[in-house]
Parts: C-alpha cells; structure tokens; sequence
C-alpha cells in the first residue's frame, strides 16, 4: 500500500565504521602525522651511511653547509638521496592514485599501462647496445620509451565513445607483453657482461641522487602532482562510472585524458631517474585511503606524503641492512609492502 | 499546467540500419512523475539516454527548458538534469555521505569549496531517503536496497529539477521498491521535480504514476494517465501477455492481473 | 680410459680424442695453450682468444649450447664446466653416447691443476704439465713481489661495473689475485661474491687502488664517483682498467692479470714508500 515512509537503519546491520568520518579534524591529525613521519624518515636517512657521522656533526653541516668530508657526504650523497626518496615516492605513489582512480581499480599501478615495459626497453637500449657504463643518456631513453609506450596503449585503447577502462586494462597487457617479449630478446642478445648494471637499475636505484638530478627531476614532480591535485574531483566522479560522471556534469573524456597523461609522465620521469621502484605506487594509495578516507582532494597529498617516507625508510633500509652491500630498493618496498597490502585487505574485511 | 522542463518532439534513433526509437514525443513537467513502460528491448534505456545527451538522436529534436541540450555546458547540463541508472560498484572505501556529496559537482566545479547550501543539499537528500543514520558506512557495507537509494540520494543533492531514472528498481525486493517510488513522489510533490522513471513493475506504476508512457517497438503506443494506457488490449499488445485490468478496491488505482496461460508464441515442452 | 671429473663423474673417455668441442671460452684457451687447437671441432660464440679461435664453428653460447648441432660435427669429447654449462644440456649429450669432462676450477692452484688435466686427455700430458709449471711460476714471482717490505699492502677495490658500483668480493678470482699481490681487497668483508657499494662505501673504505674489469672498451667511473678527493684512487688517478674476459675467465691469461694487478700495486707501494704522506695527485 502506498503510504510507508522509508525504513530507519535496520538493526543489526552489518559492518562496522569501516573508514574515517570526511569531516576536516579526523585528517588534519593524519596530515600532521604524516608529515612528521617524512621529516623523521629523511631525518633517519641522512643519518645512515657507512661513514659514522655524529648528530652534532649532522646539525652543523645542515645548517651552516661546509667543505669538509662529513659535510660532502651529507649534502652531497645522503641529502640529495633523500630528497630523491621522496619526490619519487611521493611521485609514485600520487601517480598510483590517478591510475587506480581512472581504471577504477584498487590493483592498478603506476605501471600497469605500458610504463615499466617501455623504460626498461628505454634503458636497456642505451645499457646493452650503445653505451659502455653509465651514461647520462639513459634516464633521457628511459623516459622516451615510457612515454611512447603509455602512448601507444592510449591510442590502441581509443575508440569512438572515448576510453573505457577495460579496454585501456587490455591494452596495457598486450603493449606490456610485447616489451617484456623485447627486453627478453635484448637480454637474449646483449653482449655478456653487460646485463649486471642494467638489471640492477631495473630493480631500482636512488643512489643516482645527486643534487643536480634532485633538481632536475623537482619541476617534473611538482607539476605532475599539481595537476593531478586540480584533477581531484574528477577523480572523484570517475569512480562512480563514465555515465554517472558525465550526468554529474564531468567532461569525462578530457578528464580521462589529462589524468592518464599526467599520471603516465609523472611515473615516467621517476622511473626515468630510479629505474623500475614496485609497490610504492601500488599499497601507498591503500594505505592514505586508510587514514585519510577516498575523496581524492585529500587523499593525493596523504599518498604524496606517505609515498615519500616509505620509500627514504626503504632505502635506507636496503643499504644498510644486509652484510652483503646494498641491497636493490624494489627488493625491499615488495619485502615490506606485500605484508602489509595483506594487512590492509584483511582489516578491510569483505572489501572487494 | 506549467511549461514541461523536458520536452522531445519526434524523436528518432537507431544504431545502423536499425531503428530503436522512432517518432517519439514526450513532456516532462514540474511536479509530475512519469513512467516508462515497456518490455525489454522496447528502448526505454536508450530513451532515457537520448533525453540526457548521452547519445545523439538521428532525427526530431529534445529541449530542456526551451534550449537543445547542445547550448548547455557539461555542468549547466548537470544542475538541471540528473539521471539515476545502473551504475559499476564502487570498489574503494567510501562512505555513504561522501557518496551523496559527489552529487555536488555541478555546483563546486572542480575548484570550489563545499558551502553551506552543498551541506544542506547533502543534509536533505540523506534525509528524504532516511539514509542519515547510515551516512558513516562504507558503500560496500550496506545492503543492494540501501545503495541503490544512496544513489537516488546522490541525484536528489545534485538539485536537478529533471530526474530520469533508468529501472532502479529491477532488482529489489518489495519494500525497497515502495520505498523508492515514495521517495520520487515525495521529491515531485514537495521539490517540484519532473520524474520519468523507467519501469518493469505494471503494478507499482500504476499507483505512483500521474501519466504512463508505454514504449512499444521504438514507438509509443500509447500515452496518458494509468487507467487510459493500462488496458488488456494495450497490454497485450506491447507485452505479448494477456491480463485483465481493474480498480483495486482498497486504493482505487489500476490493477493489472496476469491471466494463466502461456503467452504467444512459446511452447511446452512434449510430454 | 676413465678419469673421474669435477663433478665426480668417473668419465669413459677416448685414448686418441680426435674431435674436441669445448662449450667454455675458459677451456677453448686451455686448448690452444696445449697446442691441440688442432682438435676442435666446435667453440662457443664467445670464445674469441686467441683470434684464430673465433673462426673455428659455433655452437651457441655457454649458458645455451646448441645441443643439436654439437651431435651434428659428430665429437669423441665435449670439453664444459659446472660454472656455466647447464646440467640439462650435458646430460643430453651424454645420453647421445658422448663423453663429456667437467671442469670448475675456483681458484688460481685448481686453474693450473685443469690444465695438467686437460692436457692428460688430449695426450698433452707432457706439454700440459709444462705450461702449467710455467704459469705457477709466474704466479709465484708476482706473489713474493707483492709480499714487498711486509708492510700493509694498498687497499684495492676491483670493480665489475661502475654504475651501479659492484665490486668482486671473496670467492672471486679477482679477489685471489689482488691477495696474491700483496693489496688488501676493501669489498672482501662482505658476504657474498659481487656486493653493490655506495659512493660513501668507497669514501669510507677509501681505495688507494682501483681496478675495473672492462667488457667492452673503457669503463668510467660517473662524475660523482671520481670527484671525490677522500678516495685516494681517485683523487691520485690510480684507476686501472683490465680486461674483462681476463679477470673472469677461469683461464691461463689470469696469470697475466696477476703479473698486471702486481706490478701496478708494487708501482704503487714503491712511490708511497718515497713519499709516506698521500702523494700529490697526477694522473696516469
């Protein structure tokens, strides 16, 4: 009969509160506890090295430079390196949030399109063929070959109604299958010898930090993050599905466009600089989403954040912790990250 | 009777050589709750996308408050029409509030600030759809009746006067589907919003619509008000289903009754 | 005859051997050192000392020997190593009724004591055991060279790649060598063979002698990595490229690299003798 007003909440529902009330105070806490969380990793990192430098010491060259060995290894090795751990960290893992947000997909990473395949041919080009060591025009193929293969799975996607994430998903398997057919050949062919140094930077290296490249790959990072902060809306609305979005008023196709070039470059230049760092871009998004909440006009800055300082603490933790050098940062971030995506998945329950 | 927010004149479009709709013409008004009636296949989603610019017709035209939709910019468009269909889960911690509140866009754009009218907005669709005790919960944390009214919810915040609504109903059980045609009304009635909501549920229909429009083959075989568009002979010739249609005594609105027997054209299995 | 190899297999061999394929450039040198190049029939595509070698016909590479086409040039012996050969192949070879002799020698000592070998099987006795004294020779004069005044000898880093820097660690043969001639390997505390190293290991440990295995050409050190005036290597120009098939091949030319590791490091603890504070800086 017409007539019954809607139901109240019906008891015993199922579920609890799950995720973070989206009023201002709960995150504030979060933003403050996240930024101190970097300042410690940097700190913990520039305090780290093989060479024993005293806190006093540490203080002292920050704050009033100087030409002395302790001095050199701070400015010029620990704190560039640091500072590189968190542009590409906080890189990463903003560019994760874009990928996730535009295929609508808690699996996707900032590589998943094309990216990694693309660098690693990039690079393995100028590391196996035409360069004998290191060369300074490998981050510059690097990025040529992760930009032309995000590219390419672009505009294989496209079709008339725009690009849906499922075909971009497709796109992205079949261009990655390709370049990993590519690089297996090149490895195949390479002359013997050669493969070491490049595996190496495929698995990821911040010990490029120097302050020029820190100063070079700075602009990148702060636009790339910039513009994909303006987008966050967009984001936002892209999860409900391109129709909702678009009969909520978003010009879904330039929106998806912009986020998939932005997010494609941002990983891109990083990956140009430190090879190939995994599951930064991946569990980063997860893990701000868990305190910050999915509206993504705080949820960039919070992965941002957490990015950075999880990858300083990686690294510092992949050169000190094993007696047998340095070990590859990607190798620790899969170490330590895996875990805790477990954990993540398990606290949010029956999560798809 | 006030001017119809939406209007379609003749309005055509296929895909290819074939044709879904053909010659349609249909008026949305202020404060009127129009249902969409017809069988599967009869185009009734691909009407609704027409209407809200999703797709393009090949022929006739649609105005939106005496404009073509092409005059409107995505989020003037928005502020003034809402579509509620059948969305892809959202597989990412979201609460039911923050859900809602993305109805706001039209209004914020991709800059603005929430104000208090956005808060208020929010405010009253959790409240028409009684969602406000569960505002904290996550999405995927609710059952399917409790989202599918999130998403009227959502509409509702988004303020459009224009709602159409795409078979939200389809897999509900009763009480969500009484719930949601008195949340329309309500909206229709209180807000003036102009509904078309697009419909399997004969009976249902027939007591929350004002005017039925029931889509046949592309074409609109019949339109107006329950009782003048609910009839054997109509239904019998849009379903393929013989019925017989009366007054229900205790509410005084139409009642179509399906009558035993196999519809044309299927067969039983030979013994 | 039967002679047990190195991985302990008791191996039917032929007398007279008359067609050899050896699957490790290693063992091709081995060859030709014994003066039985005339032998081979098949080397890998990387055998190429010396540069007649490189003529002789191919069949594949070490980690991926073309197993048809070593059955196809019909051998009485397959000459391979444990360290590179994969099992697999080996063992396919031996079920075509081919024998095939294992070698791994790991350090310089078990180096000479394959070639004695080797040269057993391809009746060299003779002349295998005389290159072999030969080359202990060699290694033994460079060794009481680098035993020098007993001081401290200098420290060295032996670098396989430069960036990222990866030096050769102990249970290396570059390691052997720069201990035979008297240097003190800065990445031997390490665990494991190769251990990645950052600039500031290098700063830390401050090589006073720097050697790089080259493949192909020069390999430089980044920008970086040379302007540090704390590593003593660097800032007096004491960076030494060596061969990279030299240092890696578990062959008779690592006798030569000692002799080329020893006369750089007696070079060195000769001017640092005249000179015991850091010398001035000149490149070399």
């Amino acid at each position: 009969m017409a007539g019954e007003p809607p139901g109240i909440a019906r008891p015993g529902s199922r579920g609890l509160a799950v995720t973070r009330h989206t009023g201002g105070n709960g995150s504030g806490a979060a933003f403050l506890a996240l930024s101190g969380t970097l300042l410690a990793a940097v700190a913990l990192s520039i305090s780290t090295g093989s060479v024993t430098i005293p806190l006093r010491k540490i203080a002292d060259a920050l704050l009033h430079g100087g030409d002395d060995t302790p001095a050199r290894i701070l400015l010029s090795l620990r704190l560039p390196r640091a500072l590189l751990g968190v542009l590409v960290g906080g890189a990463l893992a903003s560019s994760g949030v874009a990928f996730q947000a535009l295929l609508r997909n808690p699996l996707a990473d900032p590589y998943i399109l094309g990216v990694s395949g693309g660098a690693a041919v990039g690079a393995l080009t100028v590391a196996l063929f035409l360069a004998a060591g290191a060369s300074p025009a490998l981050p510059l193929f690097a990025f040529i070959g992760a930009a032309l293969a995000a590219l390419s799975v672009f505009l294989l996607a496209r079709r008339k109604s725009g690009v849906s994430p499922e075909r971009l998903i497709l796109m992205g398997v079949v261009v990655g299958a390709f370049l990993n057919a590519v690089i297996m050949l090149m490895v195949t062919l390479s002359p013997p010898g050669k493969i070491p140094g490049a595996l190496y930077w495929l698995m990821g290296d911040l010990g490029l930090g120097t302050p020029r490249r820190v100063g070079v790959l700075l602009p990148y990072v702060a636009l790339g993050v910039a513009v994909l902060f303006l987008l966050s809306r967009g984001m936002d609305l892209l999860l409900l599905g391109d129709h909702a979005a678009f009969q909520t008023g978003l010009s879904v196709e330039r929106v998806k466009t912009a986020t998939y070039l932005t997010a494609s470059l941002l990983a891109g230049s990083v990956v140009a600089v430190s090879g190939l760092i995994g599951f930064v871009g991946l569990i980063v998004p997860h893990g701000a989403r868990a305190l910050v909440g999915s509206g993504h006009r705080r949820l960039l800055p919070a992965a941002f954040l957490l990015g950075g300082a999880f990858l300083v603490i990686s690294d510092t933790i992949a050169r000190s912790a094993s007696p047998a050098g340095e070990l590859p940062v990607g190798a620790v971030t899969a170490l330590a990250g895996a875990p805790f995506f477990l954990y993540l998945l398990r606290r949010n329950g029956g999560r798809s | 009777m006030t001017a119809p927010l939406l209007s379609a004149r003749r309005l055509s479009f296929g895909y290819g050589e074939r044709d879904v709709l053909r010659d349609v013409d249909l008026d949305l008004s202020p404060g009127q709750v129009t249902i969409l009636l017809g069988p599967n296949g009869s185009g009734k989603s691909t009407m609704i996308k027409v209407l809200s610019g999703v797709l393009s017709p090949r022929s006739g035209e649609v105005m939106l408050q005496g404009r073509p939709p092409r005059s409107f910019d995505r989020r003037e468009m928005a502020r003034l029409l809402s579509v509620v269909g059948q969305d892809p889960p959202v597989d990412f911690p979201m609460t039911v509030e923050a859900y809602v509140a993305l109805g706001r866009f039209p209004h914020q754009g991709f800059f603005g600030g929430t104000s208090a009218a956005d808060r208020e907005e929010v405010e009253g669709a959790l409240a028409t759809t009684g969602l406000a005790p569960l505002r904290d919960r996550a999405l995927s944390a609710i059952s399917a009746g409790e989202r599918q009214r999130a998403t009227v919810a959502r509409a509702i915040a988004q303020g459009a006067l224009v709602m159409l609504l795409d078979e939200p109903t389809a897999f509900l059980d009763i009480r969500h589907r009484v719930a949601f045609y008195e949340i329309v009304t309500r909206l229709a009635g209180v807000r003036g919003v102009a509904a078309l909501v697009a419909s399997h549920d004969l009976s249902l229909c027939a007591e929350y619509g004002e005017r039925i429009v029931l889509l046949s083959g592309g074409t609109v075989s019949s339109q107006g008000r329950p009782e003048e568009v609910l009839t054997p002979e109509n239904v019998r010739a849009a379903y393929g289903v013989a019925v017989a249609c009366d007054r229900n005594p205790a509410t005084g609105a139409v009642r179509v009754t399906p009558l035993r027997g196999a519809p044309p054209g299927t067969s039983y299995p030979r013994s | 005859m039967t002679m047990r190899d190195d991985r302990g297999v008791d191996v039917r061999l032929p007398v007279s051997p008359r067609r050899v394929v050896s699957l490790a450039p290693s063992l091709t040198e081995v060859v030709f050192l014994l003066g039985r190049q005339d032998l081979l029939v098949g080397v890998t595509r990387y055998c190429n000392f010396p540069p007649t070698a490189a003529s002789l016909p191919k069949i594949g590479g070490v980690s991926d020997p073309d197993v048809e086409r070593v059955v196809s040039l019909a051998p009485d012996l397959v000459l391979c190593t444990t360290d590179g050969n994969p099992r697999e192949k080996v063992r396919a070879l031996e079920e075509t009724g081919i024998p095939c002799f294992a070698v791994a020698p790991q350090d310089l000592s078990s180096v000479f004591a394959t070639i004695e070998r080797v040269g057993a099987l391809l009746e060299a006795a003779e002349r295998g055991r005389a290159e072999a004294a030969a080359l202990r020779r060699r290694a033994d004069r460079a060794r009481s060279a680098g035993k020098g005044d007993g001081s401290p000898g200098p420290r060295v880093l032996f670098a396989v790649s430069t960036s990222p820097i990866i030096a050769a660690g102990s249970g290396t043969f570059m390691d052997e060598i720069v201990r035979l001639a008297g240097g003190r390997n800065m990445a031997a505390g390490y665990s494991g063979r190769y251990p990645r190293l950052s600039v500031e290991d290098l700063v830390a440990a401050r090589p006073d002698v720097v050697f790089v295995a080259g493949m192909a050409g020069v390999e430089r050190f980044p920008e970086e990595v040379r302007r540090w005036k704390e590593i003593p290597a660097f800032r007096d120009g004491d960076v030494h490229t060596l061969d990279g098939d030299v240092v890696t091949r578990p062959g008779p030319r690592l006798v030569a690299a000692l002799e080329q590791v020893s006369a750089v490091l007696g070079a060195w603890r000769a001017s640092h003798r005249e000179s015991p504070g850091p010398g001035p800086g000149g490149s070399r």
